[in-house]
């Protein structure tokens, strides 16, 4: 899931993530990004900081108190100019933080092993029952 | 007499009204019809972006689609179009954009606009022309170094920083350097862009010792807030300067990097004779591992006549846990009124914030509440 108010961002990261095969759900402000995540339950959401209605950190906060959030890995991206904020969105529960610009395979590489740990958390206690 | 200035009078506000609402419709079309162009561009930017994203992300025929694009939704809103995308794609990628942004005449068009007799268009030339990259865009933002306005010549240093290239980093801190407007602002934003986009360009200038103190002591805090852990040789060795302002920022950042090989000098610098040095010091030791001669040296600091002194000690030493907390203890039961202070006001925050579980006892162990 992209939550990013930008078009070309949100399209540019939708498209590079489909043609990994990923499917992909997008919201264009905080609390749509809240609906999107309790509808469509993703494994990895795409959090921009800078949002309409709720900003990303809030998203974030949020998401990490619900109880549906704890399955979902959160990738924050975010211009460079605010490279500071890396360190309160990890300290918020961001798994990952990509700058912008970004390399498309950088991309892809990050949101794959972050869904693979959401399937090895899921996978882990179906294997043990 | 009396008639005719009433009716000199009654014109005069008819035709003042008049001209008031003439201005206020004419604003209002103004504001729909900008509004209505901007819908309208926008629109067009979403639909070429429909028909762009492919080939920008992977693709060898961007060029073409771009020409294409151009035709069909006008060459503004695709040039809008790859310049944002080449705000977020990295790498080869980049420089297709960059070519499709030359191809389709979005940077020649801008370089004609970077030479416009109105500044503000001038300026918002340059700073598009400082999202396209390539060889083209940078040979303008060279030139708008000379422009007559600052604001211009501001946003063609950042667009050169932005360009990554060691020649254009060069140019654009040789203009910094030769600028003659400036203020603290300004330096700081300049210095902040620089650590960002080319922290290992700018700790090379630190390397040759190029910058005077006070424009080295900006550097050091931008890569210190850009987190730039390459920053930390240069940082350190910069804990021992002659000048006290670039000792106290070397100090301070040198604890939020978490350099634990400069323990030692920030450990020297508590006995520094500037205040403010000593401040940062015992600022920077709060994030470090202590070992017993830091807390020693921190608890010290609580006698320190500076209150600034006092209270990061104090802060220091209370984020310890219980080594610390058994010094802040002492100063509390101690007869220095400022020691007492600085360590309560320290075990306060503490407890406020609730940052370690066993605050509550300490600040409520019976040796702290008879002493108080």
């Amino acid at each position: 899931m992209i939550a990013e108010d930008d078009n070309v961002t949100a399209l540019l990261t939708a498209e590079v993530l489909r043609r990994a095969g990923f499917a992909v759900v997008r919201a264009t402000n905080g609390e749509s990004a809240l609906e999107e995540m309790e509808r469509h339950r993703p494994r990895v959401m795409i959090l921009d900081i800078n949002m309409p209605r709720r900003d990303g950190l809030e998203v974030l906060r949020i998401v990490r108190r619900n109880l549906a959030g704890a399955q979902v890995r959160i990738l924050v991206l975010s211009g460079h100019a605010q490279a500071d904020i890396a360190e309160r969105a990890r300290r918020d529960g961001a798994d990952d933080y990509l700058v912008k610009p970004f390399a498309p395979a950088e991309l892809v590489d990050r949101v794959r092993r972050l869904a693979a740990l959401v399937d090895d958390r899921i996978q882990r206690p179906r294997d043990e029952g | 007499m009396t008639s005719a200035s009433t009716t000199l009078l009654l014109l005069g506000t008819l035709l003042l009204g008049a001209i008031a609402f003439t201005s206020c419709i004419a604003l209002v079309i103004h504001h729909a019809v900008s509004e209505a162009v901007r819908v309208r561009r926008e629109r067009r930017a979403d639909e070429a972006l429909v028909l762009l994203a492919a080939a920008i992300i992977d693709g060898e025929e961007l060029c073409s689609l771009a020409a294409l694009a151009a035709r069909r939704f006008g060459g503004d809103a695709v040039g809008e179009v790859l310049r944002r995308a080449r705000n977020d794609i990295a790498g080869d990628r980049a420089k297709a954009i960059t070519a499709a942004l030359e191809s389709i005449g979005e940077v020649g068009k801008l370089q004609r606009l970077a030479s416009s007799r109105n500044t503000a268009r001038r300026r918002t030339a340059i700073r598009h022309l400082g999202e396209c990259g390539g060889d083209g865009a940078r040979d303008a933002l060279q030139n708008a170094l000379g422009d007559r306005e600052w604001e211009v010549r501001r946003a063609a240093r950042d667009g050169l920083l932005s360009d990554g290239r060691d020649e254009s980093i060069r140019v654009a801190v040789a203009s910094y350097v030769g600028e003659t407007t400036q203020n603290l602002g300004w330096r700081r934003s300049f210095y902040a862009r620089f650590a960002l986009v080319a922290p290992a360009q700018l700790c090379g200038l630190l390397q040759r010792a190029t910058l005077n103190p006070a424009e080295e002591k900006l550097a050091i805090e931008a890569l210190g807030h850009a987190r730039s852990s390459i920053a930390i040789p240069e940082i350190r060795a910069r804990l021992t300067a002659g000048d006290p302002e670039l000792r106290a920022s070397a100090a301070r950042f040198a604890g939020k990097l978490r350099d634990l090989a400069s323990t030692p000098s920030l450990v020297q610098l508590l006995t520094d004779p500037d205040w403010f040095v000593r401040a940062a010091a015992a600022r920077g030791l709060e994030t470090l591992p202590k070992t017993p001669t830091t807390l020693l040296a921190l608890g010290t600091c609580l006698t320190d006549p500076s209150w600034w002194v006092r209270s990061n000690a104090a802060r220091s030493l209370s984020r310890d846990g219980e080594p610390g907390f058994a010094i802040l203890r002492t100063a509390i039961a101690g007869d220095d009124a400022y020691a007492r202070d600085a360590a309560y006001a320290a075990l306060a925050t503490l407890r406020a914030t609730t940052v370690e579980p066993n605050v509550e006892a300490v600040a409520a162990s019976p040796e702290t509440v008879a002493t108080c």
